[in-house]
């Protein structure tokens, strides 16, 4: 699914945190957002992901105006075509991990029986087929993590918005959780947006984007990826 | 609503306590509900079908209403547990969602639309509601049999057999079930609403947004709106009176956060000085979660106010029929109408049968009577306020002593005197301050025909043995019979002659009155009247359960939201113990002032209880039932309640105690 956003600023109280964002980003690619603390980034990540609501500008998902929904279209549209992940904490805690991974299926209606069913199988993939039972005070940090990744896995999603999926892990670990990411992107068309601060996980994206102060400062295409980078509109 | 059914299920098992504390409150609101519906009809019902088995008068369609007093008690014993609960389950409700905000916004994040969050919490309250309304129903028949027996084994309402168990009536089955589901969603309904504007974003915040200070000064000044409505509501009186209570609970609720930042801080110095490590932590806490904390404090209050409340009412039950039964008689026998004798403490003077002309004609020549004296109530209107006139025969003066009016140095002699001479009358302190009359007075009264006649007070009475409070204007037979038409006697006292037979005056009454002797009567009834205000001493317990309920519940979730933390206080040495007396400060915090406030609310809820019950009390032998200050109560509450509050603290307090120091570190 393509990403286009359009001028988007957005104010906090008066003071912007983002200053006119335009961003064009295909199908497919597998872009790192990275830049200073308190720059942005997870600002830019939310309105892309529709949980918050730009000042001003739009944000395009392949041709729909996320401006134009209301708010019960814009949860349909992330249950159904993005996987959020982040840091920490982003587990329900009275529900197993298999339960978890079924979560988005469940409210979208899908039979109990055969969300559990496809949860399953998306655990297995991510290596967590030990742990459904578990719960998610019961696991670590970084199989937490797979939990999370296999919850955004399991509605084949169209985008993923991962903010610093690994910045609570070792670097072991962060790898194999990027490794995972990877993985996907190879066996599907899905767009990957990952927000970090490791250079590391960023080389091995498709492209860099750098914010400092709400402001796009840098947009680098790698060139090994280069055939995939999309066009860049504003630097 | 299938869709979420298994949530739900996981969020009851998974937080136990609060589930079953939750629960539990149902419970005890329809218990209560169902208990006293299903017993105190089933009482009148025997009581009915008593009274139609021994009155031999054709004319026995007018309706019963003797037990009308004690079932709009427990009636209102039912609604008052109902609220109580409601109030409790509502604010659990508020506080469960407020911790599970978490939860809630990352449903959002990944895609749950607002309604997918109000069915998920619309699932859970269903469940428990179901669940408690189920259990509710099965104590509340177990409750309704203990609750006749108790009545009955009391023998207030003699004469009736003990009503057989049989099947659940409809009448309480059905609204009792209503009731209990209902109170669930409607108390679940606001908070599910609130619930589902949660922002996705508070899903990433590691910690839930304190409660706004917009919304505690919206709360203070709506809280301030109530009070003052309340006030408006118990000054001005009659239909209102009723509502001050609510009106004033309402807006204590309200105003809670607001008073726990305005007296707390001063309360502080205090606690420091008594609880030195501990009075600063369990003051930041509270501070920290102000809303929570109110609503802890609201559950005491509530249940401050509702014990306070019942003390009030009990207390000016207690000694409206205490009045009753030792009300100064001057004869030994009493002769009133058998439906009088047992609507006697219910009924409006509307409603009182007097007795048949001919046959207290027939009494007065039996030989057996040595003296015979009958009381007649008429009405009258005086400054547009209606007004009892109560007739005594001035020549059988029995109901006065001989220096009832030696403040006006007069003879009681020469007020009756007077009386048989003119256009007198005499009453008691409370009327002539209510209605600002003085010695020597003219007041023009309205007569039958519409015409006015002028009546002078001749003497104020600190008390008469026809009763005592609110009377009216006592005067002769004569003169309320010439002016009001009155012209029967509503009871007759009565001495005989020694060692005679009862027979032929038994024959007389023939069953349409009754005989009452007063010795027996007075010992019969007092331990009657004693045991009932038992019950419902116990009532008032009961209802107060759910309120402790609802306190463990609060505690519980501000322990558990704080379960991270502890572990790192824990993790950096602090003991077990200091965990623990962190809470119970906090509760006592908490407690002293949901007492103040609770027993200031109980008293203006008891106060409007009575105002609203005393209008169907007025009885020419004990007045009108009055508000009695309930300072026992006032000091059982002081004591007990702390003192229960701590200990029912200690629940939460040892849970955090406990907490696995590793577990709770990782815990989120
Ligand atoms: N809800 C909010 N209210 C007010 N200001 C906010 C809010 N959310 C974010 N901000 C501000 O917006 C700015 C950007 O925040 P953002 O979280 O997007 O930064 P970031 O680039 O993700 O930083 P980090 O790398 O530390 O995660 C910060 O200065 C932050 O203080
Ligand atoms: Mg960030």
């Amino acid at each position: 699914m393509t990403i286009r956003t359009e001028n988007i600023a957005k104010h906090y109280g008066g003071i912007p945190v983002l200053k006119g964002i335009n961003l064009n980003i295909t199908e497919g690619e597998y872009v790192a957002i990275m830049g200073p603390s308190g720059s942005g980034k997870s600002t830019l990540l939310h309105l892309i992901g529709g949980i918050d609501r730009p000042t001003e500008g739009r944000v395009w998902l392949q041709n729909h105006d996320l401006s134009a929904l209301t708010d019960d279209q814009l949860a349909t549209v992330r249950r159904r075509q993005i996987g959020f992940i982040f840091q920490i904490y982003n587990l329900i805690p009275v529900i197993n991990a298999r339960e978890n991974v079924a979560m988005p299926l469940i409210i979208d209606g899908v039979k109990r029986q055969d969300a559990l069913k496809r949860a399953t199988a998306v655990l297995n993939i991510v290596g967590l087929q030990d742990h459904a039972e578990a719960f998610p005070g019961k696991l670590s940090g970084g199989q937490q993590q797979r939990v999370a990744i296999a919850r955004a896995l399991v509605i084949e999603p169209s985008i993923i918005l991962a903010d610093e999926p690994t910045g609570a892990l070792d670097t072991r670990t962060g790898d194999e959780i990027m490794a995972l990411l990877r993985q996907t992107i190879h066996q599907t068309r899905c767009t990957i947006l990952v927000v970090t601060h490791d250079p590391r996980i960023a080389a091995r994206t498709d492209r860099i984007i750098t914010i400092r102060d709400g402001e796009i400062v840098d947009d680098t295409p790698l060139k090994r990826n280069a055939h995939l980078s999309g066009s860049v509109l504003t630097g | 609503m299938r869709r979420f059914f298994n949530l739900a299920l996981k969020y009851m098992a998974r937080r136990k306590l609060r589930t079953t504390f939750t629960v539990l409150a149902i419970l005890f609101g329809v218990m209560v509900m169902f208990g006293t519906w299903t017993a105190m009809p089933a009482l009148r019902d025997a009581k009915l079908l008593s009274a139609a088995q021994t009155t031999y008068s054709a004319d026995n369609t007018s309706s019963d209403n003797s037990l009308d007093l004690a079932v709009a008690l427990m009636n209102s014993f039912g609604m008052i547990s109902l609220f109580v609960g409601g109030f409790l389950i509502f604010n659990t409700y508020r506080a469960v969602l407020a911790e599970r905000q978490h939860d809630l916004a990352l449903l959002r994040m990944i895609g749950a639309a607002r309604h997918h969050i109000a069915q998920l919490i619309l699932t859970e309250a269903l469940l428990q509601g179901v669940v408690g309304t189920c259990l509710g129903l099965i104590s509340g028949w177990i409750f309704a049999g203990w609750l006749m027996r108790f009545i009955y084994d009391t023998g207030i309402f003699p004469n009736i057999d003990l009503p057989a168990m049989s099947v659940p009536r409809l009448d309480a089955l059905l609204p009792a079930t209503a009731l209990g589901i209902g109170t669930v969603l409607v108390s679940a309904y606001f908070p599910a609403r609130r619930a589902t504007t949660v922002s996705p974003l508070t899903a990433l915040r590691p910690t839930s947004p304190q409660m706004d200070r917009r919304s505690a000064r919206v709360g203070l000044v709506a809280g301030i709106v109530c009070v003052i409505l309340g006030g408006l509501a118990l000054v001005f009186g009659s239909l209102m009176v009723p509502l001050a209570g609510l009106f004033v609970l309402t807006g204590a609720v309200l105003m809670m956060p607001s008073a726990i930042a305005l007296v707390l801080p001063r309360l502080l110095p205090r606690m420091r000085h008594l609880f030195p490590r501990t009075a600063d932590i369990a003051y930041g806490n509270i501070m920290r979660q102000r809303g929570r904390a109110a609503v802890t404090a609201n559950s005491l209050m509530v249940g401050f106010a509702v014990f306070i409340a019942s003390v009030t009412m009990v207390d000016a039950m207690y000694a409206y029929m205490i009045r009753l039964f030792t009300f100064h008689m001057v004869a030994d026998y009493l002769i009133i109408d058998r439906d009088n004798m047992l609507t006697m403490i219910t009924s409006n003077m509307d409603g009182q049968k007097v007795l048949n002309r001919q046959m207290v004609a027939k009494i007065r020549a039996l030989t057996e009577v040595k003296s015979m004296m009958g009381v007649r109530v008429g009405a009258t209107t005086y400054q547009g306020k209606s007004l009892m006139l109560v007739g005594i025969d001035p020549t059988r003066s029995a109901v006065l002593r001989p220096n009832d009016f030696a403040a006006q140095s007069v003879s009681t002699e020469r007020v009756l005197q007077i009386l048989q001479e003119q256009r007198a009358v005499f009453v008691t302190l409370q009327v002539a301050k209510d209605f600002g009359l003085k010695l020597n007075d003219t007041l023009p009264l309205t007569t039958i025909t519409g015409s006015t006649q002028f009546y002078t007070v001749v003497g104020i009475v600190a008390d008469i043995t026809v009763g005592t409070g609110k009377l009216g204007l006592i005067l002769s037979h004569e003169h309320l019979r010439e002016d009001f038409g009155i012209r029967d006697d509503l009871f007759l006292y009565l001495n005989l002659q020694s060692g005679s037979n009862l027979d032929s005056l038994q024959q007389l009454l023939r069953g349409n009155a009754m005989l009452v002797d007063v010795k027996s009567f007075r010992q019969m009834g007092i331990s009657g009247v004693t045991d009932f205000t038992k019950s419902v001493y116990i009532l008032a317990a009961i209802v107060i359960i759910p309120a402790l309920l609802g306190l463990i519940n609060t505690l519980t979730i501000s322990v558990f939201e704080r379960t991270r933390e502890i572990g790192i206080m824990r993790a950096i040495g602090s003991g077990q113990g200091y965990v623990q007396r962190i809470v119970l400060v906090e509760t006592l915090f908490l407690s002293v002032l949901g007492a103040v406030v609770g027993i200031a609310v109980g008293l203006v809820c008891g106060a409007s209880l009575v105002a609203m019950f005393a209008p169907a009390t007025l009885t020419p032998m004990t007045g009108i039932m009055q508000f009695q200050f309930p300072g026992s109560g006032i000091l059982i509450a002081l004591i007990v309640g702390p003192t229960i509050a701590l200990l029912t603290s200690l629940i939460p307090a040892r849970r955090a105690a406990h907490l696995n120091i590793v577990e709770s570190l990782r815990f989120e």
